[in-house]
This record gives C-alpha cells, structure tokens and sequence, in this order.
C-alpha cells in the first residue's frame, strides 16, 4: 500500500496562487511575522491547509540574502491538510520552508487515503519527495513507514 | 541590456518586495500616512489662497502644507478647507491631495475625497474614499480612516484593500498600532498571493 506523494510540494510549489482566508490577521513588523487566526483555511493547487491559527515566520536577516522570503509556517488547533487524495489531521503542524519538511504532531495524528487510515502520534513528510513517515506512540504500536515510490497499482505518475 | 538591467532591477525590487511581503502590504502604505503624522518635525510652509467669511466658516481656498527634512518630504494640500464657525477646533477638508516623499527611493501619494481635522481631539477623519499609492506599486484604498495624530495610530472599519504585484488582501475592519508596530486586520480578511515568477509572465 502507498500514499502517492500527494504532499509532494504542498508550501513549496511556487506556481499557482496561494489563497489565505481567516477571521483576524496581525501583522508585526518587528518580529517578521504575520499570525492568521480564526478558520484558517489556505489553498494552493490541490492543496488545501485548515486550521484555528497559523503563524509565518519570514526571513528577517537585515543583510537582505537573496531568497528573503516564508521560513516556517507553524499551524495550532484542529490541523487539517489535504493534497490531491490524501488528508492528514492533527494538533499541530510546522512546515521548515528551508528544509522542505513538514512534522504534525498530536494525540492522534490521522493520515488518511480513500480507505486507508493509519494513526500515530507524528507524521514528517518531506515536502519535496511526498515521502511521509508516521510514527506511533512508544506503547508498542506498529509504525507506518509509507513509501511514495513502492508499486502502487498503476496510479498515474504525475 | 537595459532590459537585463530592468529585468535585474524588478529582481532586485521583487526581492526586497517579497521580504515585505505581508508587513509590506500593510505597513508600507501606514508608513505614508505615518509619514503625514509626523508632520511637525519638518520645517513647513503653509500658503493658501484667498480667505472668505461664508456661513459655514473661514473657507481657504488651495491651502497647502509642505516641508521637508533631509530627502524626506512632504505636500498636502486641499481645494477648501473650512473652519468651521460653530467650533474653530474643526477644519473640513474638501479633495485632499497628499505627497510624501519618505525616504530617497520611497514615495507615497494619498488621496481622499474628504477629511476633517480635529484639533481639540487632535485626530484627522478622511471619508468618502481614500486611495493611497506608492512609488514601488503597491496600492491602498480605504473608504474611511481615523488617523489619531498624537500616537499615530490609524483605525478604519470599512473595508481595507491593498493590492501590489504580490497579490492582494481584504479586510473588514483595520487597525493600526504605530508604537508597537502592529497592523491588525478583523472582522474577516481574505488574501491571495501571486508567485513571483507568475506576476513576470504578465
């Protein structure tokens, strides 16, 4: 069984728009953050992120590197991502733009395909590869490693 | 190779814009009116047309404020302005035309239909429509803004919209906190962002 690499670029594809809807945001210059908060939910491409509050974090170096741009991306309360036919819900959510890796964590993490459903406690899914690693807790239960290129019954390579 | 250096220069403008990407959508343009706020520190002329005793107050016609202070600097004027005779503290300003130059590479043009300056209260209500401009592209429009003149601070809670070549944002309602630097959005904000080698194809 796999999980195509459905996340595969979630946050970090830079072609389509992205669409951000929450109740408040608030925006602080001095600590280069912008905190949306109330239903927010955020849409790119097949890619959708819901949650109750979502701070991004920018590149504050004063030198000005050159790709000044979104660092992380740190999602709390009822996380919700969905990309292409894969869903995963948890607590919270942080996406590291620069290493490319997003890591949810909860009580109980859910990742889900069509009937699939695996729950752990942290899903990591590489943002490049689609790779996404489920772990569960210590108390002995199994832990899901899902490999995005395994056979998968002929799902299209996109 | 001009159109290396232009395509250069909108990298290099692109970059710094994306790093002010959503503080730049909202505290770039506050900055222009901030700008207007701290009025008093530049050495300022006021001139003005011809004075009239009407009924409604001491109307000037074309008054103007300007001054500057270094590369900084700063026009405002306005077709009327009235004193009103019923409380001298409250000056209505009819077509309000604002430029402010707030740094060598940053301008900043701000235009309302109406405003009303409080002395007493030491605020300024701009009313009926306000667009605010700047030199890099990035635009503002307000349908009504209070601008609280001793701290600074602006508060609007009619729709915000702020669009530049990164996207756009609405909001309900505003407020913004000059000595925190804080720019709040309420009652609802909708944004969309336009990758940057998309906003090059148009």
């Amino acid at each position: 069984q796999t999980f195509s690499d459905a996340f595969a670029g979630f946050g970090s594809n830079d072609r389509e728009p992205i669409q951000i809807e929450a109740k408040e945001l608030k925006v602080q210059d001095k600590s280069q953050s912008a905190v949306f908060s109330g239903d927010v939910v955020v849409t790119q491409g097949e890619a959708t992120l819901k949650t109750q509050r979502l701070i991004v974090h920018y590149d504050g170096s004063a030198a000005g590197g050159v790709n000044q741009r979104i660092s992380r991306l740190e999602a709390s309360g009822r996380v919700y991502i969905a990309s292409k036919d894969q869903t995963a819900t948890g607590e919270n959510a942080t996406f590291d733009m620069n290493r490319q890796l997003m890591v949810m964590t909860g009580k109980e993490v859910v990742l889900s395909q069509g009937p699939n459903v695996v729950v752990g406690n942290r899903l990591t899914v590489n943002l490049k590869t689609g790779q996404a690693d489920l772990e569960a807790p210590k108390s002995g239960r199994v832990k899901v490693l899902i490999q995005p290129k395994s056979l998968n019954e002929g799902a299209p390579r996109n | 190779m001009a159109s290396a250096q232009r395509a250069a220069r909108r990298h290099s403008r692109r970059v710094r814009l994306l790093r002010l990407l959503i503080p730049g959508l909202g505290g770039l343009l506050l900055l222009a009116i901030i700008g207007a706020v701290a009025v008093n520190s530049y050495l300022s002329s006021l001139g003005f047309g011809p004075i009239s005793l009407t009924a409604d107050g001491l109307v000037m016609d074309n008054p103007e404020l300007s001054g500057h202070d270094g590369d900084r600097s700063y026009r405002v004027s306005a077709d009327r302005a009235i004193q009103r005779i019923s409380d001298p503290r409250m000056i209505d300003l009819e077509r309000i035309v604002a430029d402010l130059r707030l740094s060598a590479d940053q301008q900043v043009s701000l235009r309302a239909v109406r405003g009303t300056y409080n002395s007493g209260a030491e605020t300024l209500d701009l009313a009926d429509g306000i667009d605010v401009e700047t030199n890099t592209g990035e635009k503002a429009r307000f349908g009504s803004l209070r601008v609280f003149l001793d701290s600074g601070r602006i508060d609007t809670d009619d729709a915000a919209t702020f669009t530049s070549s990164f996207g756009s944002l609405r909001a309900a309602r505003m407020r913004f906190n000059q000595k925190t630097g804080t720019l709040t959005f309420s009652d609802g904000i909708s944004m969309t962002v336009i990758p940057p080698n998309q906003e090059s194809k148009r």
